[in-house]
């Protein structure tokens, strides 16, 4: 049997060709939204011009590597490729999880690569990083992290959603398969609604709260970044009681589908 | 000779309908075993649920001796096991991944395989035709060194010379322990290789017999067998 290492490397890598094909296209993206701008010879900065427009392109390709990844986990749970490897269901699932995290970690230092490499004229910026006070740093730190444990929370909806489906078809006729399965996606997509109003009334509420705090008072950021470290936990908490859930239902009813390659 | 594959009072029931219905079967280690049966009579589900690839079944299915089902996903090869590869990934890739997966794989005698085949490891999946996508899975299926060889149909959309050719290799890259079951339409192709014949109708098992009791006893060939069982069961029963 694999090793939970050999395991996640293994299946790490077969997803990281979907990053580069990603982080390839958003370069071409890129490089083709400078040559224009060059080209319209717009007024303005053009260092400011190429920041803003390499922010959008990279929050898009953030957008689409999330969709991306979350379709190559779901991809899993339902195919032979994976599920005959001999390992049990909740191994196969946390090195999963983990190789989609690894990805999109991976993909956000070379985000962070590609930032400063096409903002060369806006490296000036960096001396105002040393004007940041340590409580802001905190906070920082905070939103940084409610953002990854979100992230993860919604991939890990996403397989309950899709569990949940594929298990109650098995049980469905094949006769009125496709339209049980729309329909059963159309009531998981309710739900799913209903939790992300919820979730971001949640974060909703602890942004505002960080916005009404007067920003250079040390020890209302000290309690922002707690509202927030707070915050995280109790998704964390969700995503590990979702995650027994999705081990549960993937060992009990979601089997493979039969299509050969 | 030991059994390595015990069967007992498997019932297998998705989307209303009952798959595979009371079959019980025992296959002794070091045999080949020619699995045949009419369109939907239950060949590749019955390969699915010795595989591990479909769980939720009553019965109980003992792979040499184990019943823990990553320790029996260890002991069989199935020529199904790449659907849901990334069609977008070279040969070479998928090898790796095989390589690192399964500590039973062997690299060399993948390569070698590969080589039989003339198959180019640079290429994509996607970029393969059916039969050099057969003959590929055949490859990644007999590389790995494990007890239970499970060959669904290996040889559609392959033609009559590629068929002997992929036998040649079944044959010489088998460990001598190892068990094979082919489930195949074409009977003629497989007949000499078999030890043994499973007949599946209607889903479930009718018969099991030895190959060279079919020859000897009955005086006909396999596909004469088969096919006049097919028709009229109760002859034979």
């Amino acid at each position: 049997m694999p090793s939970f290492a050999k395991l996640t490397g293994a299946l790490f890598r077969d997803k990281v060709r979907a990053v580069h094909m990603v982080v390839g296209i958003e370069i071409i993206g890129i490089i083709v939204s400078i040559i224009l701008m060059f080209i319209s010879n717009s007024k303005g900065s053009m260092t400011d011009s190429i920041l803003a427009t390499t922010l959008g392109i990279v929050m898009l390709a953030a957008g689409v590597m999330f969709l991306v990844l979350a379709i190559r986990q779901e991809r899993v749970w339902t195919k032979n490729f994976y599920r005959l490897i001999p390992v049990s269901d909740a191994k196969l699932y946390l090195a999963n999880v983990l190789s989609v995290v690894c990805n999109y970690i991976y993909f956000g230092i070379l985000q962070l690569i590609l930032l400063l490499v096409f903002n060369i004229g806006s490296w000036h910026y960096f001396k105002y990083m040393k004007e940041l006070t340590p409580s802001l740093y905190g906070v920082t730190f905070s939103t940084l992290l409610i953002l990854v444990v979100t992230t993860l929370f919604f991939w890990i909806f996403f397989s309950l959603i899709h569990l949940i489906v594929e298990a109650l078809s098995s049980f469905l006729p094949t006769l009125h398969e496709r339209l049980y399965r729309i329909v059963l996606y159309v009531v998981v997509f309710y739900v799913v609604i209903k939790v992300i109003s919820y979730i971001s009334g949640m974060v909703v509420k602890v942004v505002s709260s960080v916005f009404s705090l007067n920003m250079t008072h040390a020890d209302a950021m000290s309690t922002a970044a707690v509202s927030m470290l707070v915050a995280s936990g109790y998704m964390a908490v969700a995503i590990i009681l979702l995650s027994f859930i999705n081990v549960f239902i993937l060992n009990k009813w979601v089997e493979t589908n039969p299509q050969s390659i | 000779m030991d059994n390595l594959l015990v069967i007992n009072q498997l019932t297998y029931k998705r989307n209303m309908r009952v798959l595979l219905d009371d079959v019980s079967l025992s296959i002794p280690a070091g045999s080949i075993i020619g699995l045949l049966g009419d369109n939907g009579a239950g060949k590749t589900t019955l390969m699915r649920l010795i595989s591990g690839a479909a769980t939720n079944y009553s019965g109980s299915i003992i792979i040499d001796g184990e019943v823990d089902k990553p320790t029996m996903k260890g002991l069989v090869s199935f020529s199904e096991q790449l659907n849901g590869a990334a069609t977008d990934a070279k040969l070479e890739d998928l090898a790796k991944f095989y390589d690192t997966i399964y500590p039973e794989f062997s690299m060399d005698n993948f390569n070698q395989l590969v080589s039989n085949f003339n198959l180019n490891l640079k290429q994509k999946l996607s970029q393969l035709s059916k039969g050099m996508r057969r003959n590929f899975v055949i490859s990644v299926t007999l590389a790995r060194r494990v007890k239970l060889y499970l060959l669904d149909e290996p040889f559609d959309g392959i033609d009559s010379m590629k068929r002997k050719k992929i036998i040649e290799n079944i044959l010489a890259w088998m460990p001598d322990d190892a068990s094979v079951i082919i489930s195949d339409h074409h009977v003629t192709d497989i007949a000499n290789l078999l030890d043994q014949v499973v007949i599946i109708k209607n889903r479930t098992i009718v018969n099991q017999i030895d190959a060279d009791k079919i020859r000897e006893e009955y005086n006909q060939s396999i596909e004469e067998y088969y096919e006049s069982f097919y028709k009229e069961v109760n002859d034979h029963a």
